[in-house]
Order: structure tokens, then sequence, then C-alpha cells
């Protein structure tokens, strides 16, 4: 009955969920995804694929105790990639307990933390480290262990993390795609801190509402997340360059920032800002945009058009935002097979590099989805480390099913 | 206690009746008789506190091909604005997780964000968009969300039967430019003042959807819940069935299960 499959849990406010039950109260959740890129240019270099085709594993694990103001959640990743050593991968998303007392919340283990407002990047959100193996959209994150503990207040949340574990971002290998003609040596990081990954690191943030208006202000002292990547050439015998590598060196930075999203009539008004305190004396980004939604433009076809203005302080390479726009156009069918296509393109106003990008999804089944993505990239002449990766415009084709 | 809004449709009704039998017009006295219609049905629902409930949606195309949606619906009552809800998604699958939180207003647009879980992002939506569908069903999200007097103005029009039962017939305006909808028709029955069906007539006035409430309960001894409604769109040929399991009631939710910060924790 109704009281069986659900059980309430007064302090969260919500009802856990029903399906997917193992022995002894967890419940799990799979995903499974198989996906084939082709790139549309031949290969730069003999160790390179033009077609490359992976598998993705990713699980869910949960259990609740003390009617839920205790939390187990447990989330792996997988992925095996055909062609890129460093794209076979794998990774602990989530492994935290979370305690809920009144309005006092403390999590401990590895979690994922978003901030921001943005769709076209994400200046403020600096918690997690890109998994930038997954994508050069930088969505995809790698868990960062963690102790949070968070206040709510009917007005918005206060919440302080302390990290330490420190997660090294992920590139592409020698074998892989949409990479720097000169590979990322990953295994030699330098790190301006002396403790390295182990430096204990902190943030601060408080996120509230008021009226219509969402927004968040956050501090941050730690490992930078966006590694600067110095060349280290390898010198011969005669004293001359024979070769090299790029290697990561994770500044020690102070950050401060703001997001905030503002609902105003069928517009949202979004802007993100940070200073960063690094080596180099420190500069800010600012990132401002705009939505506007057209409800049942053809039948229940909704059209979005986003537009987003970036700005980055640095002017050192590889930034690929300097003075960046987006604009793009997300089409929503509203069908029962949910149809969804995302087209845009971002342009550096500087050296006029641009990357355009469809994302187009729809339902198979209840239990499967499927999902096109296509990318170009081009102009990125005048960066001796991107020149290459104007070779990498791909199309991508995945299925994912749910167990 | 809905109690402000009691006393201003209160305050509203013995205007109304005063105007009606000063200047003793009809449309005045048909307008009186169709807020007193809404009010009373919505004076009937005052106090229900909190519910949860898991509904299921079957949406079938003109072709009579069926697709299903799973969600389950917490709602608080507020003492003096709209009610708050949440709606968890469990199915289709791509969709398991994903949060609506939704503070309704008595006036002005509600306020909406969407958590999803994949990103741990919440994000708030631009809640004008209230005439799209939900779900890619035949339900607005404005047919779903938490109906409060001042978002119509009203009109009675005659008595009539609907599913054996006497009705009284009243059309309601809605008072935002931004629904889909000129009118809508609403049968509600005498003696419980349950709604029993609603005619909605497009921005051009025409017949766009009828939706059937039945299997109504009563909880509580007081609180009716339908447990299936159905949805036709007239223009499409389209329906979707939504049904709702047993309702719990006074489940002990309060308004920090609704703050927007909490949302990350909902499953």
């Amino acid at each position: 009955m109704f009281g069986k499959r659900l059980r309430l849990i007064p302090a969260i406010g919500l009802l856990a969920t029903s399906g997917g039950a193992l022995a002894q109260g967890w419940q799990a959740d799979l995903e499974l995804g198989a996906e084939l890129r082709h790139f549309n240019h031949e290969s730069p270099q003999a160790e390179q694929k033009d077609w490359t085709g992976s598998v993705v594993f990713e699980g869910e694990l949960t259990r609740d105790w003390l009617g839920g103001n205790l939390r187990a959640t447990i989330k792996p990743f997988a992925r095996a990639d055909s062609a890129d050593s460093e794209r076979s991968h794998a990774d602990l998303r989530e492994a935290h307990l979370l305690y809920l007392n009144g309005s006092w919340e403390l999590l401990a283990g590895v979690n994922k933390v978003f901030w921001g407002a943005l769709e076209s990047a994400h200046l403020v959100d600096i918690i997690n480290q890109t998994d930038g193996v997954e994508n050069i959209d930088g969505e995809d994150k790698l868990g960062q262990p963690m102790v949070r503990v968070a206040h709510y207040f009917p007005f918005g949340t206060a919440e302080a993390y302390v990290m330490s574990g420190f997660r090294d971002r992920t590139f592409p290998g020698q074998d892989g795609r949409l990479r720097t003609e000169i590979p990322v040596d990953t295994n030699n990081p330098e790190f301006q801190s002396k403790n390295g990954r182990e430096t204990l690191e902190y943030a601060l943030r408080f996120s509230g509402n008021v009226g219509s208006l969402d927004y968040g202000i956050s501090y941050f002292n730690g490992n930078s997340r966006d590694p600067k990547l110095n060349f280290q050439p390898l010198v011969g015998q005669q004293g001359q360059v024979i070769g090299g590598t790029l290697v990561p060196f994770y500044e020690d930075i102070e950050q401060v920032s703001i997001d905030a999203l503002w609902a105003l009539g069928g517009w949202l008004l979004k802007a993100e800002s940070f200073y960063r305190d690094d080596t180099e004396g420190g500069f800010s980004a600012l990132g401002v945009g705009a939505e506007y939604t057209l409800v049942g433009v053809i039948g229940n076809i909704d059209i979005g058009l986003l537009g987003e203005y970036l700005y980055d302080g640095r002017d050192v390479q590889p930034v690929l935002t300097q003075r960046d726009v987006f604009a793009a156009t997300r089409i929503v069918f509203n069908d029962q097979a949910g149809t969804e296509v995302l087209a845009g393109v971002i342009r550096d106003l500087d050296d006029k590099s641009y990357i355009g990008l469809v994302e187009a999804s729809r339902r198979l089944s209840g239990r499967a989805e499927i999902a096109l993505e296509l990318r170009f990239l081009s102009g990125f002449d005048n960066d001796q480390n991107l020149d290459f990766v104007q070779k990498d415009d791909f199309g991508q084709l995945e299925v994912r099913w749910y167990f | 206690m809905k109690l402000n809004k009691l006393l201003f449709n209160k305050f509203w009704l013995a205007a109304a009746a005063a105007s009606a039998t000063l200047l003793a017009t009809p449309v005045i006295a048909d307008a009186a008789k169709g807020m007193e219609i809404a009010v009373e049905s919505d004076k009937r629902n005052t106090g229900f506190g909190d519910t949860l409930s898991e509904a299921n949606m079957v949406l079938r195309n003109a072709q009579g091909r069926e697709t299903t949606r799973k969600m389950r619906i917490s709602t608080l009552e507020t003492a003096d604005d709209g009610d708050k809800s949440i709606t968890v998604f469990d199915f289709p699958r791509d969709v398991k997780g994903i949060a609506l939180l939704t503070w309704s207003h008595k006036e002005g647009s509600d306020d909406q964000w969407i958590y999803f879980p994949a990103r741990k992002r919440t994000r708030r939506i631009a809640s004008d968009n209230k005439s799209g569908p939900f779900m890619g069903s035949e339900f607005a999200y404005e047919d779903i969300s938490s109906q409060e007097i001042e978002q119509y103005t009203y009109k009675y029009i005659k008595d009539d039967t609907v599913n054996g039962l006497n009705v009284f017939v009243t059309e309601r305006y809605p008072t935002d430019s931004n629904s889909g909808y000129t009118r809508q028709v609403v049968y509600t029955d005498k003696a419980e003042y349950r709604v029993q069906k609603v005619d909605y007539y497009d921005r051009k006035n025409s017949l766009l959807k009828t939706l059937n409430f039945s299997n109504y309960k009563q909880y509580e001894d007081k609180f009716w819940r339908p447990h299936t409604m159905k949805m036709v769109n007239h223009q499409t040929k389209k329906e979707t069935d939504l049904t709702f399991d047993s309702y719990n009631f006074k489940t002990g939710l309060n308004e920090q299960s609704f703050e927007q910060g909490r949302l990350r924790n909902v499953r």
C-alpha cells in the first residue's frame, strides 16, 4: 500500500523514492551509455583516431536512517574509451554522509556542488574540479572530498566548507582528440602551495532569494582549479629543444564572487563575477546574460533565446574566454518524447575564434534516451596551444539506458 | 487559516451585494454569485494543512499511443499566501529525481525553481510560462497549480446536472494576461462544492480542452480529493489521465520543508 512505499521524512519534508529497493534499505539506480564520436577532419597526428567509441557507467546508491535525517549517497562513475587511455577513467562523483538536524546540516565525504547562474561559462563555480576528458564544455566535474556545515534560514542558506584531497584536472592523452598540440603531462603537476594536494582549503557561501532575485556571495581559499599550463622543454645533448610537455601549475588563490539571477516577467537576467588573488597580483572576471522564452510559438513548441557576455581580466594564454559572446536558442518541443534542441555559438571577440554547438535529445522509451551533439571549432590560429583543436570538429551520438 | 483571504472576500461580497441591491443589475448579481461559489468551494478546503500524494499520468496521442509519467507531490497550505508545493519526478527515468518547487502567490507571478540532481543545480524558472504544457501532457502548468480565488473574476451562469449531480455552472476569467485562456466554464456540485468539470477556452475563445474530475474521496471527514482527472484536448484529440493514489494529510510538513535552499535534499 501507499504507506509502505512512501516513507515520510518530516525534517527534509519529502518522501523517499519508491523503486529500485535493494536488501537492507539501500536504493540503487544504474545508467549505462554508449557513445560514438566522429571527428570531421583527418587526425592531425598519427596516433589520433577519427572514430572513437566509449561506454559509460553511472550508479547511485542511497540509504536513509533516523527517519531520513541521516543519509548515505554513493555515486560511482566509469568510462572506457576506445582511443584515449586518459579518457578511460573512473571517479567517485559522490560518496558522503548527510546529517540533518532542524536548521543545521552536516555533510562529510566526497560531494559535488554547483554555484552560478550562467549557461555558457561557470565563472564562480569553484568547489569541484573539471573532468576535462569528458567534454570541452566543462560541465562534468570530479568529486571533491569535503566537510560542509550548512544552516538554513527562511531567506537563504549559509555554508562553510573545509576541503583537502585536491583533484587534478583531467586532460586528454596523447591518443585523444580535443587536446593541445603538446600534450599535458598530468603525471607531474606543480603546486604553489607547499602542501600540494593536501592543502587545507576553505570556502564560505551565503545564497538566498529576495522577491524574484536569487543571489549568492562566496569566498574561496585554496588551490586554483584552473591550472596554468607551463611549457617544459625537453633539452637535447647539445642544448637544443627537442620536444617538451605542458605542465599544469596550480596556484594558491583567494577568490570572492557573486552570482545572481533575476526573473523579470518572461525574462531571466543573470550575472556572475569574481575577483581572484593569484601569483600575478589578481584579476577579475565578469559574465552577464539574459534569457527569454517564447511560449507556444508553433503548437506547443517553446523557443528560448539566450545571450551572454563574458569578460576575463587575464591576458595569459590559454584562456578561451577573454571577451566572449554567447548566443543560443533552446527549442523545447513539449512532446511525449521530451525532444529538446540547443544550438548556439561562443565567439571570442579578440581573436575571432568560435565554438559552435548543437545538442539535441529525445526519449526512446521511459528507460532510454538518445542524444546528438555537434561541435565546430574554428579560428584558434592565433593561439599556438589551441591551433590544433580546430581540426577537432566532431559529432557525437549517445544512447543511454536506465536500469 | 486563510483569514485575510476570507475577510477580503467577505468585504468584496458585501460590496458586490450592496451594489447589486442598489443598481439591481443582474450582471453584478451573477458576478457576486459566481464569486460566492468559488469562495465556498475554497472555504471547504481551508485547513487541510499539508498533503502528500503519488500521481500517475498517462499521455495518449491521437493515434492512441500511450506514455507514462510518475511523480510525488507534497503541498503546504500557507497562512496568507498561495500554497507551496514540491513535485518530484520518478518516471520516465531520464527525469528521475528532478524536483519542481513552487511558491504560488495570490497576486503576481509565482516563484518556481527546478532542481537537477545530475548537475546538482537549482535553477529559478520564469514562471510566466504558465500556459505551457506540463511534462508534455495536456495539462498546462496553470491547470495543475494551486487555484487561488484572486486569480480569476467570476460569473454565475446557470444550474445544470453533471455526472448525475446538481451543479452550479459558472465562468471564471483569468486575471493574469499570461494565462492561455480567455475563460473557463466550471461545473461545481451543489452538495459538496467539488469541481466536477472544467471547459477551457483558448485565447481565440474556442473550446480547447475539457477536464473531468471523478473518483472523489473524502479525507479527515472534510476534504474531498479527486483521484482521477481526465483532460481531453478537443483540438488535437490528445488526452491525459492524471490519477492519484491515496492522499496523506497532516504529515508534518512545514514552511522549512519548502525553503529554496533545501530543494537539493529532496528525493
